[in-house]
């Protein structure tokens, strides 16, 4: 298990030293290497099966370090390491780790241990049908092609065989089911529509005419990847996870929804903080942030179960209460990827903090910081009899 | 008008609570209120003990202390602190303690509501949280309290 990782001069990241926590949170503005970071670290847990990946679909990486970046990272990405600049440290080792030797297949055939979720996931549906890793280009990022094929294969050979996708029986908890059902899917079921040659996803109410894909809200078309990739991450048996997967990274969980759906997928954050697994998140929302500063106070000062349960808007049950039990219990990191290049550790979040970083919570609050110090400012330019 | 001179001519007994630099403040408190300068904290008032056995006031919600600061090349103006606990669910008693504050220098100490309009926006009065910052600066409470230019802070910088 990777527990910590230095690193210097890798994409945008000038220096960094992360040590991540049961759930760990990237912040940042866009274009400072969290997705890099994230996908490092993919690369760092998971390079035999990224390796076995690429042979089964007949990828071969080319015998350069930069062409096989270009493939993983992306293209353009070629520079990510550049050997005299960049430096790597995993966990406490003295030794650094050269990350051209990620580059080549080795013979390990250790399994999969991270399940990506990347912020592109609504490119993984086309018209509502699911896309196979080869349906993209060589130079497209592999998280998302390996993500996409995750989905392609669970629609069209498992949850889709049926025609309910959601609600669904034996898939998520009354309590985590309905505020998704409240709050992003407004009543509307999500289902397969096996008319054309592929399956595709439908929203359908009991009565009336089915939506298609691109008539859905942008919040839909965003969160029902992600939906696909938790169940992926939740089976229906009495085991908690999937395969030998620990680690679970999910990019911008928040993406398109109004604050209350964000709330209700951060009840499945917790629901897999339950089951056991190890999460990293990157956020621009201060929502979730919101919620890791909450279970950081509660944590400190006496919090209960059900101060966590409100918090969450989740009702009381054996479940629930054990996840609010594991999310108190849970180690929380956050992390904010400055413009400069440097990873700062804000974990504190501490709003009051002089640092503007953490008192900012990574740039989410400090706008309205700003707001609310001009608003002062202006209400006090009255007369003491004030507004 | 002096900070001084503006609260000797408060009522009694307030007009008696007058301070050097920052003797008015708890010990626990000072460190929390510090200035460039410290000689242009001219002087500090206790107003909440001040007025804690007074017929009419005992029972209000009285704000904490008075702060006389004379800023760079500017006139001596009052500075008003409140050191109280931050959360949101202290938010209106605290806006019911500067409601308090402006009535009594409407009402009874009109040179400290001169020296008073004469300080900045942002300095006027302020909310020292005691220990901890735990109102979010996203949340309807922080804005709440900012409409009513009452910001929080962790401690107060003067320049």
């Amino acid at each position: 298990m990777v527990e910590r990782i230095r690193a210097a001069g890798i994409g945008p990241v000038i220096e960094a030293d992360i040590r991540f926590g049961d759930v760990t949170v990237f912040v940042g503005p866009q274009a400072t290497g969290k997705s890099i970071f994230l996908q490092l670290l993919k690369l760092l847990v998971d390079k035999p099966a990224i390796h076995r990946t690429m042979q089964h679909f007949g990828l071969t990486p080319p015998s350069d370090p930069g062409g096989f970046f270009d493939l993983y990272f992306g293209e353009g990405m070629a520079s990510v390491w550049s050997g005299e600049n960049s430096n790597l440290l995993i966990g406490q080792a003295r030794i650094p780790t050269d990350l051209t030797t990620y580059a080549r297949a080795g013979r390990s055939d250790a399994p999969e241990k991270m399940f990506c979720i990347p912020a592109q996931r609504v490119m993984s549906l086309r018209d509502g049908g699911t896309r196979p890793f080869t349906d993209y280009r060589a130079g497209d990022p592999f998280v998302l092609r390996d993500f996409s094929e995750k989905l392609h294969r669970i629609l069209q050979n498992e949850i889709g065989l049926d025609e309910d996708v959601f609600p669904r029986r034996q898939r998520l908890a009354e309590a985590l089911r309905k505020p998704l059902e409240d709050n992003i899917f407004g009543g509307f079921r999500l289902r397969t529509d096996t008319s054309t040659h592929q399956r595709r996803l439908i929203l359908k109410r009991d009565s009336g005419h089915a939506l298609p894909y691109l008539v859905w809200s942008a919040g839909q078309r965003e969160f029902v990847p992600l939906l696909l990739g938790l169940y992926w991450l939740m089976p229906p048996s009495k085991v908690p996870t999937r395969g030998a997967l620990e680690w679970v990274v999910i990019e911008e969980p928040e993406m398109g929804l109004h604050p209350n759906g964000i709330g209700a997928v951060l009840n499945l954050v917790m629901e897999l903080l339950l089951r056991g697994y190890r999460i990293c998140i990157s956020t621009h929302s201060p929502h979730v942030l919101d919620i890791v500063w909450a279970l950081g106070f509660l944590r400190e000062n006496g919090g209960r179960t059900r101060d966590v349960l409100n918090l969450l808007g989740l009702a009381s049950t054996p479940r629930t209460r054990d996840m609010a039990s594991a999310a108190l219990a849970g180690r929380f990191k956050t992390y904010y990827f400055a413009r400069d290049g440097r990873v700062r550790d804000i974990s504190h979040l501490d709003p009051g903090a002089e640092d503007i970083a953490e008192g900012g919570w990574g740039g989410l609050t400090e706008f309205s910081g700003k707001v609310g110090d001009i608003v002062a400012e202006v209400a006090n330019r009255t007369s003491v009899g004030g507004p | 008008m002096t900070f001084r001179q503006a609260v000797e001519a408060a009522p009694p007994p307030v007009n008696a609570a007058y301070r050097a630099g920052k003797q008015a403040l708890e010990k626990r408190h000072r460190s929390r209120v510090t200035c460039a300068d410290p000689q242009r904290l001219t002087g500090s008032i206790d107003l909440d003990s001040a007025l804690a056995r007074q017929p009419g006031y005992a029972n209000d919600s009285r704000w904490d202390y008075g702060l006389g600061y004379r800023p760079r090349n500017g006139q001596e103006q009052a500075v008003w602190v409140e050191v109280h606990s931050a959360t949101t669910g202290e938010v209106s008693a605290v806006l019911n303690k500067l409601r308090w504050l402006r009535d009594w220098l409407n009402a009874e100490a009109l040179p400290l509501k001169r020296l008073t309009d004469r300080a900045g926006g942002d300095i006027r009065f302020v909310w020292i949280a005691s220990s901890g910052f735990n109102i979010p600066k996203t949340s309807p409470q922080f804005r709440r309290l900012n409409r009513n230019g009452l910001p929080l802070k962790s401690r107060l910088e003067l320049p």
